[in-house]
């Protein structure tokens, strides 16, 4: 098979066991690899009546159509049943792991069943060895894969939780390559209920076969060509996610005071603030010609971190941010639902819910706070499980409660693009700020003109709008199937090429919007089994209320509206299901609902 | 008429300090685009046109970005709003 091995191992801890799963061409035609063929395998494994984290609920590494071939393509998925949402759960990361799964020559790693004792899969070209791993737990991310690499090779790459998955904190992230991170929905708790504390990867066979290996050359070269006389290379080298703390300030887009204020420090904290204040060190993924991570003071920092664990919680010391998301980074906690769920605990000590706790602008009771929600102490037991649950826990209002489906909002305000707002509450995994980004389309940093996607007024609501947003959120499901960073500088008709290359048929943009489509579909289908309703599809009052300062402008989408017209554009009935037409079109009916 | 700027891109950083990127200027009825940006050059003392000109530099009038070379003529109105950003996303 064509850009596969065409091989997924299915690893059972409970009993020790490794067996291979046969991936088929059609589910590669229909599903493309990554997040959207872990749906596809994973679909009659999650069920209703197995809850996240009991052993038999099912967690999956996987690669896809492009890792290791083209530019860009140096990350890998993990997918199961999020223990946050109790919904569909995917989240991808870049580094190297991925690139050493496809050269191990499989294409991905099932895991199901719960070890008895602490465990770590070491897998060397393709052959699984179970490991003890009582030595390494309660150990952070760092130490694990330093003691992981020492134990079996120093090229090996490797995926691990910290204490928080082991804690299972319900947001708990999978680090690899230390400091890279597979962060939302939970997935490093599934992990820790499994006693699976890392896995390591050498691989050394090499990536797969592809139909036409000289235009996948040409079109590699071309697009380097290409990133090199971008300007934005240059920029994205330098600054990384990290610039765009004043540039979404601007437009209300970066949030602060748990999304209560549109006016605050912004420079303090930015990109430009770092590089002037501290030591940087650039830190890139496998196949990549911008290298764009960045390591500031030691620390691997983004955007999202920034605003989360700073503007969010009203900290504008960056020593004290740094000090948070390294902290982060080593026990394994998301950012972003970390941010999210310290800074709501602030917001109700404001409003007099939580008597003498922790206060906006406190570093100190954030770092604590952080440590608590790992140890899982006193406050921090609560905060553990999310914003949703602590809210009914403090019996606040469900609207207080900043998340969407379970996910906390990310650190792109829905006050600031309409179609932000559309798409936090469609995502599949809930407030998902990727699928779609559609910020990028609005500031004309990733228009997609080649399927008529293309920046008009951030605040439009109209039915013209929204048709754009259903392309630009199916096309970019697709990214997370070839596996593709999602930086902006690999355009759909560069992936359309690749694509055409890797299989040996011509793919074009409209294509790739059709697999997404269907991807799209599969895991709405996957997250109704598991109950999910219509009245779930709603943005919570927080980030509704409009902010009287700032770059939103006072705008409050009007979310329901645009979800009428988003679920008729779609082929979706008014209970949130795909219709039986839709299900044909998308060659979708051998997948019951 | 007057109209508020706001230059927030990265690229300006050499010709005006952040804190000093929000101001109004004056311009004559009927002025474009174009002009705005020729009175922030004056203003500023530093040139910023080829950065729109070449994509790197994005405007925002009033919510809606802008393509330079196609609307530099435009007129604006009084209390327009023209914001300078650098379009590349966030994480």
């Amino acid at each position: 098979m064509m850009g596969f091995h065409g091989k997924v191992l299915e690893v059972n801890l409970k009993n020790s066991s490794v067996r291979e799963i046969e991936i088929k061409e059609e589910l590669i035609r229909k599903f493309v690899g990554g997040c959207g063929l872990g749906a596809a395998l994973l679909y009659n494994k999650i069920s209703s009546n197995i809850p996240p984290l009991s052993s038999e609920s099912p967690i999956a590494f996987l690669t896809g159509m492009f890792t290791g071939l083209t530019p860009f393509s140096g990350r890998h998925a993990v997918v199961g049943r999020s223990p946050l949402t109790n919904l569909w759960g995917e989240s991808t990361s870049g580094g190297f792991f991925g690139v050493a799964i496809k050269k191990s020559g499989i294409d991905g790693i099932i895991i199901t069943g719960k070890a008895e004792k602490p465990v770590y899969l070491y897998i060397a070209n393709g052959e699984v060895e179970f490991r003890n791993a009582k030595e390494l737990w309660g150990k952070n991310t760092s130490e694990t894969i330093e003691i992981i690499n020492k134990e079996t090779d120093k090229k090996a790459r490797v995926a691990c939780i910290g204490p928080a998955g082991e804690n299972l904190v319900k947001y708990a992230c999978i680090v690899n390559d230390t400091h890279r991170a597979a962060g939302r929905t939970g997935l490093g708790a599934l992990m820790g209920s499994k006693n699976l504390k890392a896995i390591a990867v050498l691989g050394e066979i090499g990536l797969p076969d592809v139909a036409d290996e000289k235009s996948l050359k040409e079109y590699y070269g071309e697009l380097l060509e290409k990133v090199a006389s971008n300007p934005a290379r240059e920029l994205w080298h330098t600054y990384g996610t990290l610039m765009y703390t004043t540039q979404g300030y601007e437009l209300g887009d970066t949030p602060s005071k748990y999304f209560t204020e549109g006016v605050f420090p912004a420079f303090k904290i930015s990109g430009e603030t770092m590089l002037e204040k501290y030591e940087v060190k650039s830190e890139g993924c496998a196949n990549c010609p911008v290298i764009c991570g960045h390591r500031v003071r030691g620390v691997k920092m983004e955007y999202e971190s920034v605003s989360s664990l700073g503007s969010l919680c009203g900290v504008y010391d960056l020593d004290v941010i740094l000090d948070a998301a390294n902290y982060c980074n080593e026990a394994g906690l998301d950012v972003i639902s970390s941010g999210v769920t310290v800074a709501f605990a602030m917001y109700l000590t404001e409003k007099g819910v939580l008597k003498d706790g922790i206060k906006f602008g406190d570093g100190k009771a954030l770092l604590e706070t952080l440590r608590n929600i790992v140890k899982r102490e006193g406050l921090g037991n609560i905060l553990a499980e999310g914003t949703r649950s602590a809210a009914k826990t403090f019996g606040v209002d469900l609207e207080e409660a900043a998340n969407v489906k379970g996910l906390e909002i990310p650190m792109h305000d829905p006050r600031a693009f309409s179609m932000m707002a559309l798409t936090y509450v469609t995502s599949s995994r809930g407030a998902c700020h990727l699928h779609s980004d559609y910020f990028t389309v609005d500031i004309a940093a990733a228009p997609v003109p080649e399927l008529g996607v293309l920046p008009t007024n951030r605040f439009d609501e109209s039915e013209d709008k929204i048709k754009m947003q259903v392309i630009h959120q199916s096309a970019k499901e697709v990214w997370n199937s070839y596996i593709l960073c999602m930086l902006g500088l690999i355009s759909i008709n560069d992936a359309a090429k690749f694509h055409s290359a890797i299989i040996g048929e011509s793919i074009t943009p409209t294509d790739i919007a059709k697999i997404g489509e269907r991807t799209y579909m599969l895991k709405r289908m996957i997250n109704i089994r598991l109950g999910m309703r219509r009245e779930d599809e709603k943005l919570p009052q927080i980030v509704r209320r409009p902010l009287k300062k700032g770059g939103t402008k006072g705008y409050s989408p009007n979310v329901e509206k645009m979800l009428d017209i988003y679920y008729k554009i779609r082929g979706i009935d008014e209970k949130g299901h795909p219709t039986k037409e839709k299900l044909e079109e998308l060659d979708l009916k051998d997948f019951s609902l | 008429m007057k109209i508020k700027i706001l230059l927030s891109a990265l690229q300006f950083r050499n010709v005006i300090a952040y804190e000093n990127r929000c101001f109004y200027i004056d311009l004559d009825d009927q002025s474009t685009i174009k002009d705005a940006v020729l009175a922030i050059e004056n203003k500023i003392g530093g040139k910023i046109e080829h950065y729109l000109t070449r994509g790197d530099v994005k405007l925002i009038l009033n919510d809606r970005v802008i393509d330079y070379k196609e609307e530099m003529l435009k007129n604006l109105k009084d209390e327009d709003v023209l914001i300078f950003i650098t379009p590349l996303s966030g994480g």
